[in-house]
């Protein structure tokens, strides 16, 4: 089966930092993988790579066959990227933002469409045209997930996508992505939150100093022992 | 790339009217517009006001005049006595750019007397409003454009990648230089939406002739606002941080609008000095007040060499006589005729000096452009100058014909006396050579722009 997204010897270094060391990964359409790993190993690097917001120091990056460094544009196309922190225009609506950035990865959706996105996301209905300055961090988190929603991309990138959510909205969000994986999205997701991570994904990878030190299926462990190997390395 | 810049348009267009800083700069610029249109008017209106006025004040001269001498008089009396103005009537389009009209004279009052000291006397100005200038619309244009451009650029990459909205639009496929492009474009259109609406109520508020200058004006400020844009794009590609792009683009628009001219003054008056002036002054002087003490006919023998018609004149017996008079100051005249001819030669090469320097500086050639545009540049009062001392020549040649064949100067002869206006008018090669300069200095800074894109970084982390 194809690949949607691929690292081969994918590395990063920042003069003498290595920030990512050679990473071999592939994700098939549907597939949830999530990166666990401390602050600083790697996780966001290897997102940024997969994004073409960083070149790479050795290796490619391959979004659904295309190498990212040779098709920087053509590459989001496929892909839809949800940050941490998730910041929109504050002056223009949830509407207006989510218009913009589907009508930048080249959609044309009426107004009903667009709200439906934001209605799927979980943006409560009163708040769709409010300028977003005024948008709570869960609220700009839902135009984020409304915008990669109305892309129907074929691999979603999240960078600590619950980070700062409420246990309720990070629930919402995980049926969300489950109900994504089930329409062949491929989700590649970085973040602290090994229960979360449990939860959802195929396959779970724990990533330390710029190396991916460990893989395996998310059936393989429960959360607490998932969590005690997780500790285990990051006390190694 | 058609549809994400035209998103990118729309985008900025909504950000632009909810954007109170944006709407701000918009508002400033305008009313800082406004009002220099309105002080460029106000100073032009009291100039042709004051221009209007010589008029009465020369009636009322002759009406003086009359009285004094009810019959006949002798013409040395009335050329002696008698003011005439030589006038430097300004361009309809002077009131846009003030230029060198504030600094010069812009008429002078001139009698039968030896010319050159006259050519030269001027009321007395104050030096520091002479050294700010007028604020006219193009003082707002030169200066205060370029800040304003200045103001809405320097952040335009900076704020989305430090506010973080970049990560998201970029994720999109659309690159970072279409990105870029879409809010360049909107914001050289709005600048251009307000240059324009400045210019057309220039022209509509000072009556300022709707010619082919409205089109040069449009070119040459939307030349001169892609190089600021050029500019500031320069450092947009450098993906420092909005305090970094501040203080450099506030550096080279003070290195620029205000010590680059400076120094452009400096330099052409020390490479190319012009001495002459006092020196010419003092030689006129001397030869005029020597002239009282020389032998009455040595002084005719000189003067008839240059005027041999009036040889044949009746002799000078008495101690004065108006005819000798005026022989003397007419030599006084011609004394200084070539040092005269060289200190207009080197003001002259003074001036093709500056404007070449002024290449240096987009500011100083937009000024040069606009002030040759409107006539008010110090080519145009140049050429008034000449003007007058011709003019003093015709009155020579109406007046010494009374005087050197003794014939009476009657009422009815201040009919025919010579009147004097010089009317400014547009130097086209001057505005050409600057339009010229202007699109070369704007190519020149695309280009270092665009090198300076191909060495960076395209990492936006």
């Amino acid at each position: 089966m194809a690949f949607v997204l691929e690292a081969k010897n994918l590395s990063k270094n920042y003069q003498d930092k290595q920030a990512l060391k050679p990473l071999n990964l592939q994700l098939q359409p549907g597939e949830i993988y999530s990166l666990l790993g401390p602050n600083g190993a790697g996780k966001s690097t290897t997102i940024n790579l997969f994004l073409g917001f960083i070149a790479p120091t050795g290796g490619m990056a391959l979004i659904n066959n295309l190498e990212v460094a040779q098709h920087p544009v053509e590459i989001k196309r496929y892909l839809a990227y949800i940050p941490e922190q998730v910041v929109l225009y504050p002056n223009l609506s949830g509407f207006e933002n989510l218009s913009l950035l589907s009508s930048l990865a080249g959609f044309n959706y009426d107004a009903d469409l667009l709200n439906g996105f934001l209605l799927r996301s979980g943006l409560p209905a009163e708040a769709i045209n409010m300028r977003t300055g005024a948008y709570s961090k869960g609220m700009r988190q839902k135009v984020g997930i409304a915008a990669a929603l109305a892309k129907r991309a074929k691999v979603l990138l999240l960078d600590e996508p619950t980070s700062g959510l409420d246990p309720k909205a990070s629930n919402e969000f995980s049926e969300l992505l489950l109900q994504l994986s089930a329409e062949g999205t491929a989700v590649f997701m970085a973040t602290h939150d090994i229960f979360r991570a449990r939860e959802v994904s195929s396959r779970i990878g724990i990533m330390k100093a710029g190396q991916l030190v460990h893989q395996l299926s998310s059936n393989e462990l429960d959360a607490h022992q998932l969590e005690k190997l997780y500790l285990n390395y990051m006390h190694d | 790339m058609k549809k994400a810049l035209k998103t990118l348009l729309y985008t900025e267009w909504l950000n632009f009217k909810t954007e109170k800083s944006l709407l701000l700069f918009a508002l400033l610029i305008l009313l800082a517009g406004g009002y220099g249109i309105y002080s460029g008017r106000a100073e032009i209106q009291r100039q042709r006001a004051n221009i209007s006025h010589l008029d009465t004040l020369y009636q009322d001269n002759i009406a003086e005049l009359k009285a004094k001498y009810p019959d006949t008089a002798d013409a040395g009396d009335i050329g002696y006595y008698h003011a005439v103005f030589a006038t430097h009537m300004p361009d309809s389009w002077a009131a846009l750019s003030v230029g060198q009209r504030d600094a010069n004279p812009y008429y002078l009052k001139l009698r039968l007397v030896a010319v050159h000291n006259q050519l030269y006397s001027s009321e007395n100005t104050n030096p520091d409003k002479l050294a700010t200038g007028s604020f006219d619309l193009a003082f707002v244009l030169v200066f205060l454009l370029p800040l304003f451009i200045i103001a809405i650029c320097f952040n335009l990459f900076s704020a989305e990648k430090e506010r973080g909205t970049l990560a998201l639009v970029l994720s999109q496929p659309i690159s970072l230089s279409t990105f870029l492009l879409g809010k360049l474009l909107f914001r050289f259109g709005l600048v251009v939406l307000l240059v324009a609406l400045l210019i057309a109520a220039g022209v509509l508020f000072t009556g300022a002739q709707a010619d082919g200058r409205v089109l040069i004006w449009l070119s040459a400020t939307t030349l001169y606002s892609m190089f600021w844009f050029g500019v500031c794009y320069a450092f947009i590609v450098l993906k420092k941080s909005s305090a970094f792009n501040a203080i450099c683009l506030l550096g080279v628009w003070l290195l620029l609008t205000i010590i680059a001219p400076a120094v452009i003054n400096v330099v052409s008056q020390i490479s190319q000095p012009v001495t002459e002036g006092m020196a010419l002054t003092l030689k006129q002087r001397e030869e005029v007040h020597a002239g009282w003490d020389k032998p009455k006919d040595e002084t005719f023998k000189r003067f008839f060499a240059h005027y041999p018609q009036y040889r044949n004149t009746s002799p000078v017996t008495g101690r004065f006589a108006w005819k000798w008079y005026f022989a003397f100051q007419e030599l006084g005249d011609r004394s200084v005729e070539s040092l005269y001819q060289t200190y207009l030669s080197k003001l002259q090469s003074r001036a093709e000096l500056a404007n070449r320097l002024c290449m240096v500086s987009a500011p100083a050639t937009l000024q040069v452009l606009l002030n040759a545009a409107g006539g008010t540049d110090l080519q145009s009062h140049l050429g008034f100058v000449q003007s007058a001392r011709q003019f003093h020549h015709r009155l020579k040649a109406y007046y010494y014909p009374f005087l050197f064949t003794d014939k009476p100067f009657l009422h009815a002869d201040y009919d025919g006396e010579p009147r004097h206006i010089y009317q400014a008018r547009s130097d086209a090669a001057a505005i050409n050579m600057a339009m010229l300069t202007l699109l070369a200095i704007t190519i020149i800074v695309f280009v270092i722009a665009t090198i300076i894109q191909c060495f960076t970084t395209s990492e936006l982390k």
